[in-house]
């Protein structure tokens, strides 16, 4: 079978779809020429995504910070063949692992604790009116789940969180890990798994 | 899994839901079953609630913090700025220049080339004895309980055998 040179394979392509996937990478290179743009939309979805795939707030303000910058500078770099949010989250991941590798991040682990204060978190929960039972038991849950998020082994608790946070549909999970889509539905099928028995198997 | 509506959803047909993978016999049990659809429901509410609160946190930390907004505020495309700025600190240092040249001249600001390579010879050589007895020092903290072979064989004050009766 022969490869096709690539000016054949872009006709092989309606061209309304490449004039749509040319206009969303314009588009997202504006988004991403603009750091205070980014800084302000995406920062707090990173900071989130990051806190709870290292555990360390502290760290991931770092990665954040990191994720943010290489962004826009490779910003020429996006093809536009998915949402800035979802190339954000593939940098964000790259960023971490870099840093969970790096022998300082293995020093620090061991010398200081890095959990979350699920007790600080619980303080944001919105009340909408509710009665004081109903938000202390919304508070438990919200407790709850942030302790079995953290319970997941790595590979789990990214897909976990791409899936149940960045809300990212399984294919572009796969896209982005590099996984098989079988894989990142096993890895799904246990965070899920053990999520739902650490809140108390009541699903 | 089944789509009898007495007979509930299995974990993995509901996880294979939760995951947005369910197949339409487990869509059409859910269509039926109020316990399986409560499950689902609890679940996607619990998570909601969840997502609500940490993205409120991490906004909160965020902002709080402003660390990530302060680093990044430095970075910004050269383009972005007006030109005119650039241009106003060019003629602002070139002013600066003009008048800042002539005044030192008079006044003997600026010493002679000469001057300044004589001083900065003397202190490169001041730094190399320096650097020297340092690495003496180092090797002395390296080895120091190593005999120098000069001072083992006695070598030190002996004329040198070639030396030793030289004719006059």
């Amino acid at each position: 079978m022969g490869a096709y040179a690539s000016s054949e394979f872009i006709d092989m392509v309606p061209r309304s779809r490449v004039e749509w996937r040319c206009a969303r990478r314009a588009r997202a290179i504006g988004e991403l020429d603009d750091i205070d743009g980014l800084v302000k939309n995406y920062s707090a979805r990173i900071l989130r995504f990051v806190t709870y795939s290292t555990g360390d707030p502290d760290l991931a303000e770092t990665i954040t910070q990191d994720t943010l910058l290489k962004a826009w500078m490779g910003r020429e770099n996006f093809r536009g063949d998915c949402s800035v949010k979802t190339w954000l989250t593939g940098i964000a991941i790259n960023v971490t692992r870099d840093h969970l590798r790096s022998a300082k991040f293995k020093f620090w682990r061991q010398t200081r604790s890095t959990a979350l204060d699920v007790q600080d978190l619980a303080a944001f929960l919105p009340a909408e009116g509710s009665s004081p039972e109903r938000q202390m038991l919304a508070r438990e849950k919200v407790r709850e789940l942030s302790q079995a998020v953290e319970g997941l082994s790595p590979n789990q608790r990214t897909v976990f969180l791409m899936k149940f946070v960045e809300e990212m549909p399984v294919a572009e999970i796969s896209q982005v890990l590099g996984m098989p889509v079988n894989t990142v539905r096993t890895h799904l099928h246990r965070a899920l798994s053990s999520v739902r028995s650490r809140m108390g198997a009541k699903l | 899994m089944t789509s009898e509506s007495t007979i509930h959803l299995s974990d993995e047909a509901l996880n294979d839901v939760l995951i947005g993978m369910g197949s339409s016999a487990s869509e059409s049990h859910l269509a039926a079953c109020p316990l399986c659809r409560g499950k689902v429901e609890e679940f996607q509410s619990d998570l909601g609630a969840w997502n609500l609160t940490t993205l409120k946190w991490t906004e909160a930390r965020a902002e709080r913090a402003g660390r990530i907004q302060a680093r990044l505020s430095g970075i910004r495309p050269a383009r972005r700025r007006p030109p005119l700025a650039a241009l106003g600190w060019a003629l602002a240092v070139a002013a600066l220049l003009a008048i800042a040249i002539p005044v030192g001249r008079e006044s003997g600001m600026f010493g002679t080339n000469h001057g300044t390579t004589v001083a900065s010879q003397e202190d490169s050589e001041a730094q190399i004895a320096q650097d020297n007895e340092l690495l003496k020092a180092v090797n002395a903290a390296i080895n120091p309980d190593e005999m120098s072979p000069l001072k083992e064989y006695d070598l030190f004050g002996r004329p040198h055998p070639r030396h030793r009766h030289r004719p006059q």
